[in-house]
């Protein structure tokens, strides 16, 4: 299960031990922050194909498997309404050295908002929302 | 044949959740969102980016549905 209705706890997210052989760990963590091109957002709404998006981001640790000596792959992504300074997503990524685990985090991230079925919703400090669109979420990420 | 449309963010607020359609065998994912024309026109201006799964898979326009098939439109993705 990679989808959570539940608050993100980045402590207990990123406190499992790597495995043994692994000397790095490198983790990300995406947080809604309370602004956006200038806009003050006050809160987000995260919709999702469920059964997709599970599917899509275990096809995307395999392939980070594949492409790169790992050791630990963990990927948490928030859904529903969130609000300011809240997780909305978390990932750890352990290896053996640290050069693969830097790589395969980022692929992680930036696969997971390229190609895994979640939309974000903006809600604004004036009352207005807004969908956030592809190209609009790369250049605000 | 019957296809089970699904819809998200963006398109869930116009259409719904989802919704069954009947329509004649072997059209195409293309031609199902045809026939979605006329209410996408009303709501939804940029039919041009949406992104189709069927069965859960990533889909051109061309590809061919089956009875039962599970058809989502899906506007450009946003998370993380």
């Amino acid at each position: 299960m990679y989808l959570t209705a539940e608050t993100i706890n980045l402590q207990r997210f990123f406190s499992e031990e790597a495995p043994p052989s692994c000397g790095a760990a490198v983790s990300f963590a995406g947080m809604v922050r309370n602004h956006d091109h200038g806009r003050a957002v006050k809160s987000l709404y995260y919709d999702c194909y469920r059964s997709m998006a599970e599917k899509m981001i275990k096809a995307l640790i395999e392939e980070a498997e594949i492409r790169w000596q790992i050791g630990k792959v963990r990927v948490l992504h928030r859904i529903g309404h969130l609000e300011i300074g809240e997780v909305a997503v978390a990932i750890s990524v352990s290896s053996a050295h640290r050069a693969e685990a830097f790589e395969a985090c980022r692929f992680m991230i930036e696969g997971i908002k390229k190609n895994v079925p979640i939309w974000k919703k903006e809600i604004f400090e004036d009352g207005m929302s807004e969908w956030v669109s592809c190209k609009h979420a790369e250049a605000a990420s | 044949m019957k296809i089970k449309i699904l819809f998200f963010a963006e398109l869930r607020e116009i259409f719904g959740g989802s919704r069954f359609i009947d329509v004649r065998e072997d059209l195409t994912v293309g031609e199902v969102v045809d026939l979605l024309e006329d209410e996408l026109n009303q709501s939804y201006s940029k039919r041009d980016s949406l992104i189709y799964a069927v069965n859960e898979n990533f889909e051109t326009t061309d590809k061919k549905l089956k009875n039962l098939d599970e058809l989502a439109l899906m506007t450009p993705m946003s998370g993380g």
